[in-house]
């Protein structure tokens, strides 16, 4: 039972990934792109963010430099379609806690939210 | 759990009768059904395989290119191929000659015992002839392409060694038919040319004429300025005698002081032009040396084949002489035109002056 | 009858279609040396007459065609489609063959049936997942020809909504274009919508 905030341009994608978050009881939040992600991140504190890579306004990779700039200290775990090593490891560098392909399967999401929610608290 | 391969052998066992290598695969990769087909290719019974899992015996198959594909088979998703380019094989099999079988092979998914998932069916196609073919084909056009290097390579050093060749040849011939202080012809050369030349006009009939031209006083030069003024004199004449001739005229040091020239295709009054025209330029030309400006004049004898008609070219020659001998006597620095009739001097003309 | 898509469908649309193909790029990266960098696709909508206004000289021209007939709740067929020179760049690339060679025909077929299924795959399947229906597929098809004669013979004569992929992709500093083509007959495309809507 978590606070979640998903950031994700896509209406389509936030809908599917909410339901399934939904269905296991958490609370979620949404933002549109990485700017807006930022905002909320600092205004609600969540315990964890599932973000997208591709965004408009400021994407993912920037999205976390952001975050580390801002001493937020929180897993993030990325959810892309275009899984390649480079990206993985840019995400690892930049402090992502997980990553994982869309379109997520419902076990392997809720898992990943769990593990990184037992890791904060 | 045996049950269900025996319902898999009775459904597939249709299989058996194409001739592509046929397997069905259950989504934790045991095999449910292996046809004839492979069982000749493998040589790996279906009694063996069937039930275990085929990483067992081709390990390759556990590698991520082929997992992730045939795990969206197994969930039901469009047919998947792996092309011979890009993989030569799925399931090895030896030929003959131990080579690899190429292989085109596509996986489709099949409705299977249980809701959940699909099983995979591999149909396996031999495109060995095919792609031996298309090497074939490559290597062929790799040999050819080499050979063409190959041979290009070798004209190329031909033609370096050919070419090095004639300059040697253009070098050597140079050195011998050139006097090597003026760069004219030398005396041989030039009666080489005189009999080629004589021969030429006599066969077309057409005109040939001789000059024979000689520095006058030439020995006091020498004696009075020492003989590099000597030297530098005649390389001069020649640069002048150079300047007025045509392309087609050949210009020899006859002699010590002696120059000889062939004027192919020239009459008597082209080639008396000419010859006064070079005595003229002699006579005007500054001669410098080291300081010294000197004046020289030359006597000039001419003879023609037409007009003259030397039966040989050493006949030619002799007339052009005996007018240069009476350009002498008579005072140097002139011309004197051949008085031969028929290639005889009139016995009257001989000695006199005219 | 013409389908306006509203702007949430619009979105599925996009959202499924870059999730497609980017499978399909990390699928053809794990298996192929050469690196492929696939650009955001674009995605539009259109009905099949309008298919010759939109792609102009293209209609007309040779192409290269990889096909997938599919149905179940809807049915349709995808194509990815190559101008000729973008599939010999594209097939030369990943073999390491000369794109010269005049034997270059014999590896092409099957290399850019492979490839081109695996792209198909990536957006038909990811279709078939999101929206968790089940469908029967034809066995994937290469053919050469000219593009609005190989569309129309699915279908003749019949009115078909084409969603058009605008695919990029890189590989080894080459830049080749495909589309893929997603042809759905009548009436489908409003069953693909409304199972779209119900999730």
């Amino acid at each position: 039972m978590g606070k979640i905030l998903v950031v994700d341009d896509s209406a389509f994608a936030r809908l599917n990934i909410c339901r399934i978050l939904k269905s296991a009881g958490h609370e979620i939040f949404e933002a549109a792109n990485g700017r807006e992600g930022l905002d909320l991140a600092m205004a609600l504190k969540p315990d964890c963010i599932l973000s997208d890579l591709l965004m408009p306004e400021m994407d993912g990779i920037d999205f976390l430099a952001a975050l580390k700039e801002q001493r937020i200290v929180l897993p993030v775990i990325v959810l892309t379609a275009d899984i390649q090593e480079t990206k993985k490891r840019q995400c690892l560098d930049f402090g992502a806690a997980g990553f994982l392909q869309k379109p997520p399967q419902k076990e392997e999401l809720l898992a990943q939210i769990e593990t990184a929610l037992s890791a904060g608290r | 759990m045996s049950r269900e391969f025996e319902k898999a052998t009775e459904r597939f066992v249709l299989l058996d009768h194409a001739p592509i290598g046929q397997l069905v695969l259950r989504q934790d990769y045991v095999v449910l059904f292996w046809n004839k087909c492979l069982e000749a290719w493998t040589g790996i019974d279906r009694s063996r395989i069937v039930g275990t899992d085929i990483r067992e015996f081709f390990p390759h198959l556990g590698a991520a290119k082929y997992v992730d594909r045939i795990a969206g088979i197994f969930a039901g998703g469009p047919p998947t191929i792996f092309s011979s380019q890009l993989h030569r094989y799925v399931i090895p099999a030896l030929l003959p000659g131990a080579k690899h079988r190429s292989q085109y092979t596509v996986v489709t998914s099949i409705p299977s015992e249980c809701k959940e998932a699909c099983y995979a069916l591999f149909a396996i196609q031999d495109v060995t002839s095919l792609t031996e073919a298309i090497e074939n084909h490559r290597a062929a056009l790799k040999r050819a392409m080499e050979e063409m290097e190959e041979r290009k390579r070798a004209q190329a050093e031909l033609e370096t060694f050919s070419e090095e060749l004639k300059r040697l040849n253009r070098a050597l011939e140079e050195r011998s038919i050139r006097d090597g202080l003026t760069g004219l012809y030398n005396h041989r050369h030039f009666y080489e040319v005189l009999n080629r030349d004589f021969q030429l006009a006599l066969r077309n009939d057409t005109d040939l004429a001789c000059i024979l031209l000689d520095l006058d006083h030439f020995k006091e030069v020498n004696d009075t300025h020492g003989h590099p003024c000597g030297d530098a004199v005649l390389r001069e004449v020649a640069a002048v005698i150079r300047r007025k001739v045509r392309k087609t005229d050949v210009v020899a040091r006859y002699g010590g002081e002696e120059f000889a020239l062939l004027l192919p295709n020239t009459d008597l009054s082209g080639a008396r032009r000419m010859a006064e025209n070079i005595r003229l330029g002699l006579q005007q030309h500054q001669f410098r040396h080291q300081g010294t400006v000197l004046q020289i004049t030359a006597s000039v004898g001419l003879a023609s084949r037409r007009v003259h008609q030397p039966a040989t070219p050493q006949d030619l020659l002799t007339l052009a002489d005996t007018a240069l001998y009476d350009a002498k006597s008579s005072g140097r620095n002139r011309l004197r035109i051949s008085c031969a009739v028929n290639g005889e001097i009139p016995f009257a003309q001989r000695g006199t002056t005219g | 009858m013409k389908q306006v898509p509203s702007e949430y469908q619009l979105d599925a649309l996009r959202e499924i279609v870059n999730t497609g193909v980017g499978k399909a790029a990390a699928s053809l990266n794990e298996m192929l040396e050469a690196h492929i960098e696939l650009q955001v696709p674009s995605v539009t909508l259109f009905q099949l007459e309008e298919l010759s206004a939109e792609l102009r000289d293209n209609a007309e021209a040779e192409i290269a065609c990889v096909q997938l007939d599919f149905h179940g709740s809807f049915a349709g067929t995808a194509a990815l489609v190559f101008p000729p020179a973008s599939a010999v760049q594209l097939v030369a690339t990943l073999t390491g063959e000369d794109p010269e060679a005049p034997y270059l025909d014999g590896v092409m077929a099957g290399t850019l049936n492979e490839v081109g299924n695996i792209l198909i795959n990536g957006v038909v399947g990811t279709i078939g997942n999101i929206l968790d229906r089940p469908f029967e597929f034809s066995v994937p098809n290469y053919v050469e020809g000219k593009l609005d004669e190989l569309l129309q013979q699915k279908n003749p004569g019949g009115e078909l909504t084409v969603l058009l992929i605008r695919t990029r992709f890189r590989v080894q500093d080459r830049q080749i274009e495909g589309n893929i083509f997603l042809v759905f007959e009548l009436g489908s495309f409003g069953d693909f919508f409304r199972t779209l809507n119900g999730l």
